[in-house]
């Protein structure tokens, strides 16, 4: 039992490291070798997600996850690859490694813009919502 | 304090915004060090502010208007992409246009978040298919 729960600790650890080396890769060729870059990005996400449907620890989450929108789930991935994805390359930058190009920044400039609008259909939808159970 | 879910939520939603928008203003500003800490300071907020939480922080309600509002914001950015794209290619082809590196960027950002919503179309599909065979 407790050698089985490690197991699905390891996998979920595993799941998101792939989903990290796959934002860093993405992040780090984008620049020089873009194709490499996607290549790279869509082999560990896919590996990604064949490792997090593997875990069965907690059930409930992975069926939230499962129940969950393509859309969704293409929103939380992308999320957490620019949450990993982008402080390291800031940090990169930071340190000397990484210098902000045109073609980096528009990335950033476009993930930033899908979240604002993500963000405001949130908002807009709970204020609908908060409407509906006024009423 | 912080004990109701609802308020728990709103501080999420402030340390993830105040997070995102500081890393990225201390990298314009050029103090990116500085920004990944104030966004490592944020995030470990977040996972500590769910961690605490003795109860689900997110209900079912929250996850129909993330659904709602992810749906809506995939629907806008890919129509807007079907109608700018086509037509900036078009212009460039006719030299009344020039790509910009940070153009290119959001081009090729627009290209991997599709892709990735690909994939999870097919690993949903994949699903139902697997699922009809056996039940």
């Amino acid at each position: 039992m407790t050698a089985q729960q490690t197991d699905e600790g390891v996998k979920k650890a595993g799941s998101g490291v792939l989903f990290g080396i796959g934002a860093t890769a993405l992040g780090v060729f984008s620049a020089s070798q873009p194709l490499i870059g996607v290549a790279f990005y869509t082999v560990a996400v896919t590996g990604a997600v064949l490792l997090w449907r593997k875990t069965g620890g907690e059930k409930s989450k992975i069926e939230e996850f499962r129940a969950a929108s393509p859309g969704d789930k293409t929103l939380w991935a992308v999320g957490m690859a620019s949450a990993i994805g982008f402080p390291i390359l800031v940090a990169a930058d930071g340190l000397g490694y990484f210098n902000w190009s045109g073609l980096t920044a528009g990335i950033g400039f476009a993930v930033a813009s899908l979240y604002v609008i993500f963000g405001g259909f949130s908002l807009l939808d709970l204020y609908n919502e908060g409407e509906d159970s006024i009423a | 304090m912080l004990e109701k879910p609802s308020q728990i939520r709103r501080a999420i939603a402030v340390l993830v915004v105040a997070g995102g928008v500081l890393l990225a203003g201390f990298t314009v500003f050029e103090q990116p060090l500085i920004g990944v800490g104030a966004y490592v300071v944020a995030v470990s907020g977040v996972v500590g502010a769910r961690y605490r939480a003795e109860k689900p922080v997110f209900d079912e309600r929250d996850e129909a208007i993330s659904r709602d509002a992810a749906k809506w914001t995939l629907m806008l950015l890919g129509l807007g992409s079907a109608g700018v794209f086509p037509v900036l290619t078009a212009a460039w082809g006719v030299g009344l246009f020039e790509w910009q590196p940070w153009l290119v960027g959001v081009a090729l950002f627009v290209a991997g978040l599709y892709l990735t919503y690909g994939i999870f179309l097919r690993v949903c599909a994949l699903e139902v298919i697997g699922d009809e065979k056996f039940s």
